[in-house]
């Protein structure tokens, strides 16, 4: 064996071995479905079956019939803005999460006049270990009906300018917004209840806002009653719809990055017209000894 | 070269896979997304919110709204409180449910009552006194369920350990101030049912003799009847003006009303004011039945505030008269409200006064010309001073306050038309880091003392009267830092069994100022032991001598050989020397390396020698035990000695056997004996 094919050879075992860790090493990234550790939302996506996106026109195509779940961790771009407001206004469905992101952004874009109020909130009563996981206890009727008393939020903040009307759920008035971050109410800081969810009609289209995208996270969809709750918005206001979860916007590690990469690779190479391509590769590197024989 | 590269291919793989997916997760951390991980999120209780949440409960039921009390208690479930507090939680939650429907209920009762009275309807009148009176006892069991679990809970969130008028203490008061107003409202309920008529009405009917009785019935008209009966209880109706409607806290109100009965007045009874429902000032008819006085605005700070006349029967009025209330009037109490920012000018240090910067936010308000201020560290109050709208204080931390973040909470009580204000902020006690300047030996010879000096220094400037400690190996010194911060320590090195050798010196500084950090420093130094070094040479030396004059001797062999041309010794060479021309002869130790050509050139000679004798020529196949066993038969029982010598060399040829003096000395011996078997043999 020459060294040029020893190194050929720990090469392709490296790549081999590389993409075998890639495809089965768990993420630990936030938000990653891939994530079945506490701040993935693997849990979420296969309870709810969501469907993973990377391209916002392709999860807009359909508005009809698409509940799309936004959680805005980076700025979009003008282009984006404007086909979730063409989706939305033409009736699709989106759920809106966000604290500390770029919701502000797409509400501006939409003409809403509620705004996510970028502040955390935390109540020192009604919470789940401490303040900081505030526990939402005031629902719109429809939602006490279906069976929820409890929503426990993770580091949220609190919805600004919002109709009563549209309030699904509010904080209670212990909570207040710490704007300072001190853990301690201080003189002008607003006290609760603040608005955590609502819905508001667009177009012919819905949007739900939350204000914690934290509830999606494994360690938190099943606490209290965050599971129906969100089974409940999705179900009321999205029913029979395909869920679509953009993770354009999402924080990405490296490892994610190349799950994601790796993973439009294999579908591509699923398609059909590929399979026909690699199979007439296959057939004539198979042929070619033939045709050489022949030849001589 | 095959080694190399599988080795080369190995080691590519296993950095690939050790960099590939390491390299991509470690890069995965990128900004914190805010949420923590909640089964292991850390377990915080607000004892003050917990006891707001008491005192919300009380209000829910003081103004009445029962539904709001249900739905307030209702929410227990969801507090975040102490799991010891729970069950007494529960049980102030729903004695305050029950109490707040009993009031309810109770304040109907009596209005039906005096209906029933009104109607002189006695005997329905007298069952519902008595059920309402079931309930009022009812009410005083639920407070005193309420009053109980609220000592426990406050036991079990530590308030009877803080004091009186830190916030917690505060909002403890504040809890038991509205369990009082609950108390008095119950007893003034209490009071109302014993006015009604009772007994003395059946007293009453009960004295005049039936048949008299019946016939007095009779003989009246029906409508004079009516008007008769209305004589026995009347009713009474109150009115309540208040001037002026909108007033500051701690100002008077001048209050007027009439009391009257049938449009006739009722002099000298007293009419109780109800503030927000609960008795608040009590006042007196004048002979023309009307009232009127003036009042305090309690400096409670809340805006709205409702002022009600009430008249109950009293003494000779019961029985007589029935109690009646005047319409609510709506007070607006005005006060001024302040914010209060605080900031902490630079860093604080335990036992030193940190620099605190307030500022009262009055708006277009008037400013007081100063305003008391109470400074809590740690819900513990260290300071109360008077103030102007903005201030700078000097706070003294206690050389004992631990490092670290704490509360500083300023609470300036209500004054007058000031609302009262409190604000919050974090301080941040730390300590100066204390720097130690050094020249450090690098070299010491034990068991000479070492001399450390050096200076010592924090952001405060030299650290005086600080205790150096010194320690090197067992040995420890201590000295004490003058007034400029330097200080001298001698440092004994000792004596140990060591030669050379690097060995820890370290320093610790213990400043005496609580608000300088200790310091230490170490380092290392070369360590020598001169004497033990001397001692150890010399005695080497000794044994090195010692040893070389016994190795002299020792190495020194004696040979006996003719054709080694060594060195030959006078006193050996005399000894002994043979006819056939071997020698004695003295192999120095370093020829010892020669004993194998020495003894194989031997040979050689006795070989020729057989083969002389013989006439046998040793072939070039033949091996030495066969040319020795064609010998034999000639050599006749000499040949043994030559087996000998060959065995001799056969083993210093086929084996690792090193050759010996000894293996020399035999092969001369064998030779000898040989030569004179073959001369005897020749002869």
């Amino acid at each position: 064996m020459t060294m040029r094919s020893i190194i050929a050879l720990a090469l392709a075992l490296v790549v081999i071995i590389s993409l075998v860790s890639i495809w089965f090493y768990p993420s630990i990234q936030d938000f990653m479905r891939t994530n079945p550790f506490w701040n993935g939302i693997k849990d979420f996506s296969d309870e709810f079956d969501a469907t993973w996106t990377e391209s916002l026109l392709d999860s807009t195509q359909n508005p009809e019939s698409t509940t799309l779940i936004i959680i805005p961790y980076s700025i979009y771009k003008q282009d984006d803005l404007q086909e979730i407001n063409r989706f939305v206004r033409e009736g699709g469905v989106l759920l809106l999460l966000d604290d500390y992101g770029y919701g502000n952004t797409l509400l501006e874009q939409f003409g809403l006049e509620a705004r996510f109020s970028g502040n955390p909130m935390v109540d020192p009563l009604f919470c789940y270990k401490n303040e900081w996981l505030p526990r939402i206890t005031d629902f719109h009727p429809e939602v006490t009906q279906a069976g929820i008393e409890s929503v426990v939020l993770n580091h949220g903040t609190a919805l600004l300018e919002v109709d009563s009307t549209q309030v699904l759920a509010m904080s209670s008035e212990s909570s207040y917004l710490d704007l300072n971050g001190n853990t301690i109410l201080d003189d002008g800081e607003p006290q609760g209840p603040f608005p955590v969810a609502t819905v508001s009609i667009l177009g012919d289209g819905t949007v739900l806002l939350l204000s914690d995208p934290s509830i999606l996270i494994n360690s938190m969809v099943g606490r209290d009653n965050n599971h129906n709750f969100l089974d409940y918005i999705i179900m009321q206001y999205g029913q029979d719809r395909e869920l679509l979860m953009d993770i354009s916007h999402l924080p990405k590690s490296p490892l994610d990055d190349s799950k994601s990469t790796l993973t439009q690779t294999r579908e591509r190479i699923a398609h059909p017209y590929s399979v026909v391509v690699v199979m007439g590769i296959v057939v004539s590197l198979f042929l070619r000894p033939w045709q050489r024989e022949e030849a001589s | 070269m095959y080694h190399k590269k599988s080795l080369a291919t190995l080691a590519l793989v296993l950095l690939s896979l050790l960099v590939l997916p390491g390299g991509v997760i470690m890069a995965g951390n990128g900004e914190p997304v805010p949420h923590e991980d909640p089964d292991i999120a850390e377990v915080h209780y607000d004892e003050i919110a917990i006891l707001d949440y008491y005192s919300q409960l009380i209000d829910t039921a003081l103004a009445r709204t029962p539904t709001n009390t249900e739905v307030l208690r209702e929410k227990t479930l969801f507090a975040n409180i102490p799991e010891s507090l729970g069950l007494y939680l529960a049980k102030f939650g729903n004695a305050t449910v029950r109490i707040s429907w009993l009031i309810v209920e109770i304040e109907a009762d009596i209005d039906t009552i005096n209906a029933l009275a009104r109607q002189f309807r006695l005997e329905e009148m007298e069952e519902q006194r008595l059920q309402t009176q079931d309930k009022l006892n009812g009410a005083y069991e639920q407070l005193s369920i309420i009053e109980k679990s609220s000592a426990t809970s406050a036991q079990i969130l530590g308030i009877p350990y803080s004091p009186g008028d830190s916030p917690l203490g505060m909002a403890y008061k504040e809890l038991e101030g509205k369990i009082a107003l609950l108390r008095s409202l119950l007893d003034l309920f209490q009071a109302l049912l014993e006015t009604l008529p009772e007994d003395s009405l059946q007293e009453l009917l009960q004295d005049i003799p039936e048949g008299s009785l019946q016939e007095l019935l009779q003989d009246i008209p029906e409508g004079s009847l009516q008007e008769l009966l209305q004589t026995l209880l009347r009713p009474t109706e109150l009115t309540l003006a208040v001037e002026p409607t909108a007033v500051f806290v701690g100002d008077w109100i001048s209050f007027k009303g009439n009391l009257t009965s049938g449009g006739i007045a009722l002099p000298n009874r007293e009419v109780l004011l109800l503030l927000d429902g609960v008795p608040y000032f009590n006042s007196q008819t004048g002979q023309d039945g009307s009232y009127q006085g003036q009042l305090q605005i309690p400096y409670n700070y809340n805006p709205c505030l409702t002022l009600q006349a009430l008249y109950y029967p009293q003494d000779s009025d019961i029985g007589i008269y029935l109690a009646s209330k005047s319409s609510a009037v709506e007070i607006q109490a005005l006060f001024y409200m302040a914010g209060l920012r605080l900031e902490i000018r630079g860093k604080s240090y335990p036992g030193l006064d940190c620099s605190l910067f307030g500022y009262f936010d009055y708006g277009d308000q008037p400013i007081p010309a100063a305003r008391v201020i109470q400074i809590y560290l740690d819900r513990r109050l260290i300071s109360q001073v008077s103030v102007k709208d903005s201030f700078e204080l000097d706070i003294p931390l206690e050389p004992e306050t631990a490092l670290g973040q704490h509360r500083l909470l300023v609470i300036a009580p209500s004054q007058k038309r000031y609302a009262p204000v409190a604000s919050e902020t974090t301080l941040d006690v730390v300590k100066a880091v204390t720097t130690i300047e050094v020249s450090p030996p690098r070299l010491a010879f034990m068991p000479f003392s070492l001399n450390l000096e050096g200076y010592i220094y924090s952001d405060f400037g030299p650290v005086k009267d600080a205790i150096v400690e010194a320690s090197f190996g067992t040995h420890i010194a201590q000295a004490t830092t003058s007034q400029d911060g330097t200080f001298n320590v001698k440092l004994a090195t000792g004596m140990n069994l060591s030669l050379i050798g690097t060995r820890d010196i370290s320093l610790k500084i213990n400043p005496t100022e609580p608000w300088n950090s200790t310091a230490d420093s170490s380092w290392s130094l070369v360590l020598v032991n001169p004497i033990l070094i001397f001692l150890i040479a010399a005695a080497l030396a000794i044994i090195i001598v010692t040893l070389a004059k016994r190795l002299r001797v020792r190495s020194t062999i004696t040979v006996t050989g003719a054709a080694v041309p060594v060195v030959v010794t006078p006193a050996t060479a005399s000894t002994e020397q043979s006819r056939t021309g071997i020698t004695s002869l003295s192999i120095h130790r370093r020829e010892v390396k020669d004993l194998r050509q020495l003894t194989f050139n031997l040979y050689r000679r006795l070989l020729r020698l057989i083969q002389d004798f013989t006439n046998i020529t040793m072939k070039p196949h033949l091996t030495l035990r066969e040319f020795t066993t064609q010998c034999a038969p000639i050599i006749g029982p000499a040949h043994r000695y030559l087996d000998q010598f060959t065995h001799i060399i056969e083993r210093l040829l086929y084996s690792k056997h090193p050759p010996e003096p000894a293996d020399l000395e035999k092969g001369q011996e064998l030779t000898r004996y040989m030569e004179e078997s073959l001369k005897h043999d020749h002869a």
